[in-house]
């Protein structure tokens, strides 16, 4: 459990994930929880669908706020790493990802989604 | 805002230590009070930001053997570090040929220049159909003087000839062309029907994905609540046009703390509650993922099927010696394996969850089938004469060598039994290992020894194994006067160990 980091976002706007794991990424996937005062799954993907050119979206409703958090199984004494690329209409970052594995078997890495 | 002026800065840390110590917040009554280790000096303060303080929080609270990981790891890096500048052949024969690269570019995968410099390594991109995997790649070699040629000449002119050699040959004369073929499943799905081969992440990324959704999730709410409390505040509490910059995308991570002024110490202390919330969740969901038997997967996906044939050709430069060639077949697998997985859960990744645990509890993944097979061959050696700058060298004996070809092969295989002795499972290792060696076509070596150990368990500590050893020739075993050999042990484990 790690934020990696805080991006914002508008409601009506659409987010893109991208994905592109290392040889040590055994498996993953992305799950997106919307919060209204608490969170609850607001949709969840096998990771390998966010490889692709197009990645794997979803829109910003109003919210509080969203977490797009990756959950990975990693391999041991291994370097594991996503590099991710989250995007919305007007901004986008790309992260190197480490999900180390001295936390595993499976690490989880977030992002907070606020809204503005 | 940004931190200047020394007087400002001063006024920033007073203030600051101000707040912090005397602990005008208590954001999170639950959270513990950070660690004395946590509280910064000022000139870290002055570089911390809120990433950074929330790093620091989090890796307190994870484990001491991380941190130890992480020393030694670092240990290696440093201790790997070359002591000497690598060799400059690599980079000029790079440089050298940059331009026919570029032409095959579309053909090439990789150009690699090895560490030492002397090596430039060409991966062509590897060629698929269906599971059959072939990959190509050239190896250009820094050209060098065999030492059979060196020990053909007499000391005091040694130095000098092989210097000599060594100018007469060209950068690209030592060159050795390597195939690997692999037989590999391109994707290996829950519906297979067939057995899955390889062992190539991307294989299986799909199949574990689905496996790490379909199983039950660790209960972290409390902690995702906790630090979005603290987060939320970490924004509120900042200056409305630092705000403003997060809001367009500078990432509050990177919000230096001086940044929250006067509330800095608040600030400091919230992103200090955030990272030990995230080391304890961490925590939590390690425990919970190994107790669900999720290590299990990497043995699993290691006990794939492999099949693997690599070959070689090596072309030295003229006084670098003989052609050599070399063929290497490989197949290795586990009877508990992904393959496995898939059948006996039906397809069904839920079930397959299930039987992760079950695997790991009974210790079965550690049951494995290697056979390795190795042949090598170099060709015949003559050099009868030496010539530099158009006279033959005085003091050089001719060289006549022999051809050489070696064939080596190792098999292991080992398993639990089904039958119960003092309530376990004992265990049975086959081993077989063995290598042949021809001169010309005479056999200058045939050793052969292969080994049945079954291993019968007593208790969790002690157990009895009994081991037959057979070799083709009496010398290779202890007892010089049998082909055949027995023994008994006693094996004891250390509590704790």
């Amino acid at each position: 459990m790690k934020t990696m980091g805080f991006f914002p976002g508008q409601a009506g706007e659409r987010v893109t994930i991208k994905t592109k794991p290392n040889a040590d990424i055994l498996g993953y996937y992305i799950l997106v929880d919307q919060w209204k005062g608490s969170p609850s799954t607001f949709v969840k993907w096998n990771g390998t669908e966010a490889e692709g050119a197009q990645g794997v979206a979803f829109d910003l409703e109003p919210a509080d706020g969203y977490d797009v958090t990756i959950k990975a199984e990693v391999k041991k004494d291994a370097a594991p790493k996503i590099a991710v690329t989250l995007a919305t209409d007007s901004l986008s970052k790309a992260y190197d990802v480490e999900f180390p594995s001295s936390e595993g078997p499976v690490v989880s890495r977030d992002w907070n989604i606020f809204l503005h | 805002m940004r931190v200047t002026q020394p007087f400002v800065r001063s006024r920033i840390i007073v203030a600051f230590f101000g707040v912090f110590f005397g602990g005008l917040v208590q954001i999170n009554a639950q959270a513990p009070p950070p660690s004395s280790s946590a509280a910064p000096t000022p000139a870290a303060l002055l570089n911390a930001t809120v990433g950074s303080i929330r790093d620091d929080a989090r890796a307190n609270v994870l484990s001491a053997a991380e941190h130890l990981q992480t020393v030694v790891k670092q240990g290696v890096v440093t201790s790997a570090n070359a002591t000497t500048a690598p060799d400059g052949y690599a980079s000029r024969v790079h440089a050298s040929i940059q331009d026919y690269l570029n032409f095959f570019s579309a053909a090439i995968n990789q150009v690699e220049e090895s560490a030492n410099g002397q090596s430039l390594i060409l991966r062509l991109n590897p060629l698929q159909t269906g599971p059959s995997r072939l990959g190509l790649s050239l190896t250009l070699t820094k050209p060098s003087v065999s030492p059979l040629v060196e020990h053909a000449l007499l000391d005091d002119i040694r130095a000098s000839v092989v210097s000599a050699l060594e100018k007469k040959q060209g950068d690209l004369d030592d060159a050795t062309v390597g195939v690997a073929y692999s037989f590999v499943t391109p994707k290996c799905e829950w519906t297979a029907t067939a057995r899955c081969f390889g062992r190539d992440p991307d294989t299986y990324r799909t199949l574990f994905s689905d496996l790490l959704m379909a199983g039950p999730q660790p209960d972290v709410l409390a902690e995702n609540v906790a630090r979005r409390q603290l987060q939320a505040s970490l924004l509120t509490l900042l200056p409305p046009e630092v705000r403003k910059g997060v809001g367009a995308g500078k990432d509050l991570l990177d919000v230096p703390i001086t940044d929250y002024g006067a509330n800095a110490g608040v600030a400091f202390q919230l992103a200090t509650q955030w990272g030990q919330i995230e080391g304890r969740g961490t925590l939590k969901e390690q425990q919970f993922f190994t107790e669900l038997g999720y290590q299990a997967v990497e043995d699993l996906y290691d006990n794939q099927p492999q099949v693997s044939l690599v070959g070689s050709y090596h072309h030295p430069a003229r006084y670098g010696g003989a052609n050599e060639w070399s063929a290497n077949v490989e197949l290795q697998f586990g009877r508990y394996n992904i393959n496995r997985l898939v059948r006996e859960s039906g397809g069904n990744a839920a079930t397959a969850v299930q039987l992760l645990k079950t695997y790991q509890a009974a210790n079965e993944t550690a049951d494995k089938f290697v056979l390795v097979a190795t042949y090598k061959h170099r060709g015949a050696y003559a050099v009868t004469t030496l010539d530099i700058g158009g006279s033959p060298v005085t003091g050089f004996t001719p060289i006549d060598a022999a051809s050489y070809s070696e064939l080596s092969a190792r098999l292991q295989w080992g398993m639990k039994l089904k039958q119960l002795v003092f309530a376990s499972r004992p265990r049975v290792d086959v081993t077989l290992e063995g290598i042949r060696t021809l001169e010309n076509t005479a056999v200058t070596k045939n050793r052969w020894v292969g080994s049945v150990t079954l291993t019968m368990p007593v208790n969790d500590a002690i157990s009895v194994p009994l081991s037959l050893t057979y070799a083709n020739k009496t010398e290779y075993l202890d007892q010089k006067d049998r082909r055949l050999s027995a023994h008994l042990g006693f094996s004891y484990r250390l509590p704790g160990l």
